[in-house]
């Protein structure tokens, strides 16, 4: 088995009878792997970790890295989401985002995926590209739900500046669209999105009745989880962490029995506070009293009762009996408004 | 008697900034063996970390040496350095009264500058011995005869035999010790005399209270001397005296002729002027040494305390600062932008950057401050005088007559082929020409009267910028001239922020008005709604510009990986927001008020 592969195994041994309800297999991408890779990965790390029994199990995946023969594989080994990137059906842009994939090829890749026997599947778009209009954002949004997949998730294009986009918007080579064109797609999406079933349940993730990703849902409700792999995050027992990033330098760590985490952080009770606050707030189900209640011992209102009424006077928020919900407006806003819960 | 006086020199270095003066003094105390080797450590004489690191003195020190001479008699040096820059004018002239002669020190391959003049100027009016000394020999571009000649024809001193050194390598440090003992008078003066005793610097000592430095003219002090202040009165007792080696070393006496420290217990530098006589309070003297003056502030600003909490710490440590630096005012001020702070006052931009920095540096403020402003004097409409240290306190402009601003006379020296640039600059600051010396070919003088409030703003930026650094420029402030000037307000959403008002001369209004605003627009954060950007004089909007409302603040993705990252971004945006003032509806970084300023 290759380095990489063994060291996960590895890894997961020191996690030794955890239970997972739910998994991701992510990155990177990893439907590039050879045939059986995931099949084998699974397996090894299975051996450690109870993953058979979680509720759900996906795999990211990049169009054009899939075939017949891995999607069968990725049904044995129990995998039963698929969550691929198609950030767009226009050649244009995808050839501007660098991906190797044609809208055919997409196509084809959806159709086996089906014939394979999935049936909870997420796409990925990208809005707000330079040369992208509105009515461009649009069609791609109706052209997604021609497909009907269970889940889609919409994101506003962040460029970084160390990537050949990022330098050619630097360079003034391309042109973002401006601010309010991006919330105008963004609008457009919950509006499109619902009009074919798919509910917006957080600020970029949109699902039909009884598809949200479970795994998602987990982060946005404090939960813990392992990461395995080198860059992958944790948070477990109290503590978050990171692990090693260097490929290298994380084989050679867990070969030698060495720890794979150089970042860790005790999340105290005061920062708990926070991150509930910054975690659940993105859910369009907002922040629930009761289980903040329940986990801290007081009302989330008597807490920060001051600022979240000084927000929801200037419509940002809405506080009801059950819950603290960001309103359309917030959601615009959603990081500005955490910083007055700082100190 | 005599004998004794024959044996001290008493005696400074004189030279614009960087030409050398600092390594001399080093090389100086290191060739008499004044201190150990261990204990020397490069510019012994500028002990302020700040000072170390601008490269200039801002404290004046003495230090004393022996030297034995080629005659065999030993001689006791007293080297009295002097603050280099501009503002500091008063110190530098009490330090030079304190001697009887001067090293001129002149750079080898930069020849005279603008403050080699001011500086000999200065030492000519208190009528010492000036001798030059070229520097830097060792440097590739260095023309020690040029420079010689150079001396000889601006100045008139004779400069064919000046010792030729390099303070940096080393090079003929002696040569400069024979020069002093041979060519600095003696000091004259009387042991029997009433004491009289020059204070020309002074330094606040945690366990010796403030120190005078002094310069005993006649008469003898020590420890248990009542002393009194001449000009301001005060009256105290002598704990201890001694000289500077350059760290204390207390002795029995100061005598006529001598140079050192007196302690006597006083809590603040403020009741130890510069300029100041001490006399004996029992058996005081007639008069009192000429030249003293009272050290006026010359350019004011607003500091406030970014975080308003911090008030009381703001004030503590102003009057710590103002402990070790009599030229330091401050009053409290408020202001509706700013909340609580003080209205301070300093002898110029560097003094005042000094001690902005040092606030923000030794004692660890997130400061505000406003634009710096000078003293206006103004007559009303009802014939009531008032003078103004601060924008926003300027009456409605139909109560006011007349407003009068500080003038000063600018000396600029440069290469002839800038001489177009430079009278552009100073035109366009309001200047009026006076006249233009060449001191040589490649050297001119250009005498210009300005407006301070110029002046203060980027003047010496822009003079260094368009002439590529080779200008250089000295003021004096000459007095007082009627001006057509306004005050120019800016609107935040509709509100004055009494913070950015300024004063300008009525036809610059309208182009600083707009620039202004430009520059506020780009320099204010974009909140969540539209920011209307104002210039005003009087009611009237002169420009106009918007911030546009922000759209959105949200990151699309929160997962596993991200959750860290995102806290750590946060936390980053909230320190931004720390600076951030809230004026009335707009929150404004605390650089706002000093970005306006840079305009160019």
């Amino acid at each position: 088995m290759p380095a990489y592969l063994c060291a996960l195994s590895q890894e997961s041994a020191r996690y030794h009878d955890e239970k997972a309800d739910t998994v991701f297999i992510g990155g990177g991408t990893p439907s590039y792997l050879y045939d059986g890779a995931i099949m084998q990965m699974l397996e090894s790390i299975g051996a450690h970790i109870n993953i058979m029994q979680a509720k759900e199990i996906t795999i990211e995946c990049n169009p054009c890295s899939l075939t017949k023969e891995k999607l069968q594989e990725y049904k044995h080994a129990g995998i039963n989401r698929l969550s691929v990137g198609a950030q767009s059906f226009d050649p244009r842009m995808l050839k501007m985002l660098g991906r190797s994939h044609t809208a055919e090829q997409f196509a084809q890749a959806f159709s086996w995926a089906r014939e394979a026997g999935f049936t909870n599947i997420n796409f990925d778009l990208i809005s707000d590209l330079p040369g992208q209009s509105l009515e461009q954002w649009k069609k791609t949004l109706e052209t997604a739900c021609r497909f009907a997949p269970e889940h889609i998730s919409c994101y506003s294009l962040t460029v970084e500046p160390a990537t050949p986009l990022g330098k050619k918007v630097q360079q003034g080579l391309l042109q973002l669209p401006p601010e309010e064109t991006d919330r105008e797609m963004y609008y457009a999406t919950g509006e499109i999105l619902a009009k074919h079933g798919y509910e917006q349940y957080e600020i970029s993730n949109y699902a039909k009745a009884g598809k949200a990703c479970l795994h998602n849902l987990n982060y946005w409700l404090s939960g813990e989880y392992i990461g395995l792999g080198c860059a992958a995050h944790s948070y477990f027992r109290g503590v978050r962490y990171a692990n090693i990033t260097q490929l290298d330098a994380y084989i050679r760590a867990m070969a030698a029995g060495q720890s794979a985490k150089i970042e860790e952080s005790l999340i105290g009770r005061k920062e708990q506070i926070f991150e509930s606050l910054m975690l659940e707030l993105r859910l369009n189900s907002g922040l629930s009293r009761s289980r903040f209640a329940e986990r801290f011992g007081e009302d989330v209102t008597d807490i920060y009762g001051v600022i979240l009424e000084k927000q929801q006077a200037k419509g940002l928020l809405e506080i009801t009996p059950a819950a603290v919900r960001l309103t359309k407006k917030g959601r615009d806003f959603a990081d500005g408004i955490l910083l007055e819960y700082m100190d | 008697m005599s004998q004794r006086l024959d044996r001290i020199r008493n005696f400074c270095i004189i030279a614009h900034i960087d030409h050398g003066k600092s390594t001399l003094a080093d090389r100086l105390i290191d060739s008499t063996g004044t201190i150990s080797k261990r204990d020397m450590h490069n510019q012994m004489l500028d002990t302020m970390e700040l000072e170390q690191e601008r490269g200039i003195t801002i404290k004046s020190q003495a230090v004393r040496m022996f030297y034995t001479h080629t005659d065999g008699v030993e001689y006791m040096l007293n080297l009295i350095d002097t603050p280099g820059h501009v503002d500091f004018t008063y110190e530098v002239s009490r330090s030079l009264n304190a001697c009887e002669g001067a090293l001129l020190v002149v750079d080898a391959s930069q020849g005279i500058e603008a403050q080699t003049l001011a500086n000999v100027y200065l030492a000519l009016e208190q009528n010492l011995e000036i001798l030059p000394v070229i520097n830097k020999v060792d440097l590739p571009s260095a023309d020690p005869e040029a420079v010689a000649k150079e001396i000889e024809e601006v100045i008139g001193l004779a400069a064919q035999d000046a010792p030729r050194i390099s303070a940096k390598e080393g090079i003929n440090i002696d040569q400069v010790l024979k020069l002093v003992v041979e060519q600095v008078p003696p000091p004259k003066g009387d042991y029997d005399a009433p004491l009289q005793a020059l204070i020309f610097d002074s330094l606040y000592d945690n366990y010796k209270g403030a120190l005078s430095f002094v310069r005993v003219m006649n008469g003898t002090v020590k420890a248990g001397t009542k002393i009194r202040m001449m000009n301001t009165g005060k009256e105290f007792d002598v704990v201890e005296v001694g000289v500077f080696t350059p760290s204390l070393l207390p002795t029995g006496e100061l005598t006529a002729g001598e140079v050192g420290y007196i302690a006597a217990s006083i809590k603040t530098v403020g009741d130890t002027r510069v300029g100041d006589t001490i006399t004996e309070a029992l058996n005081p003297a007639e008069k009192s040494l000429p030249g003293y003056k009272k050290i006026l502030p010359m350019v004011y600003c607003g500091i406030y305390p970014a975080d308003g909490s911090e008030y009381d710490d703001l004030r503590d440590a102003l009057e710590k600062l103002q402990m070790n630096d009599a030229s330091l005012s401050f009053e409290p001020e408020t202001s509706v932008a700013l909340g609580f702070g003080f209205r301070c006052g300093f002898l110029g931009l560097l003094h005042m950057e000094i001690i902005q920095e040092r606030l923000e540096r030794e004692y660890d403020f997130d400061l505000v401050t406003t634009a710096p402003s000078v003293i206006y004097k103004l007559v009303k409409t009802n014939g009531e005088e008032m003078t103004i240290d601060n924008p926003s306190n300027f009456p409605k402009v139909d109560e006011i007559d007349e407003i009068q601003e500080p003038i000063v006379k600018a000396n600029i020296l440069t290469p002839p082929e800038y001489i177009g640039a430079i009278m552009e600059i100073c035109q366009e600051k309001r200047g009026t020409y006076i006249n233009m010396k060449y001191i040589e070919e490649k050297r001119a003088v250009l005498e210009y009267h300005m407006p301070l409030n110029e002046i203060i703003y980027d003047f010496f930026d822009t003079l260094k910028s368009r002439t590529r650094g080779y200008a250089s420029f000295d003021y004096t402030i000459i007095g007082y001239e009627p001006s057509e000037l306004v005050k120019l307000d800016f609107l935040l959403n509709g509100e004055i922020c009494d913070a950015l008002s300024v004063i300008v001369h009525r036809e610059k209004a309208y182009a600083r008005g707009r620039m202004i605003a430009e520059k506020l627009r780009d320099v204010i954060p974009r909140q969540m709604f539209e920011i209307p950007i104002q210039a005003a004089i009087g009611g009237k909007v002169i420009a106009r510009e918007t911030v546009k409302a922000m759209r959105k603040d949200v990151l699309a993705k929160c997962y596993g990986g991200d959750i860290t990252r995102k806290k750590k971004l946060l936390e980053k945006q909230k320190e931004g927001k720390k600076r951030m003032r809230q004026v009335g509806s707009v929150e404004l970084p605390s650089e706002a008020f000093m970005a306006v300023l840079k305009i160019n």
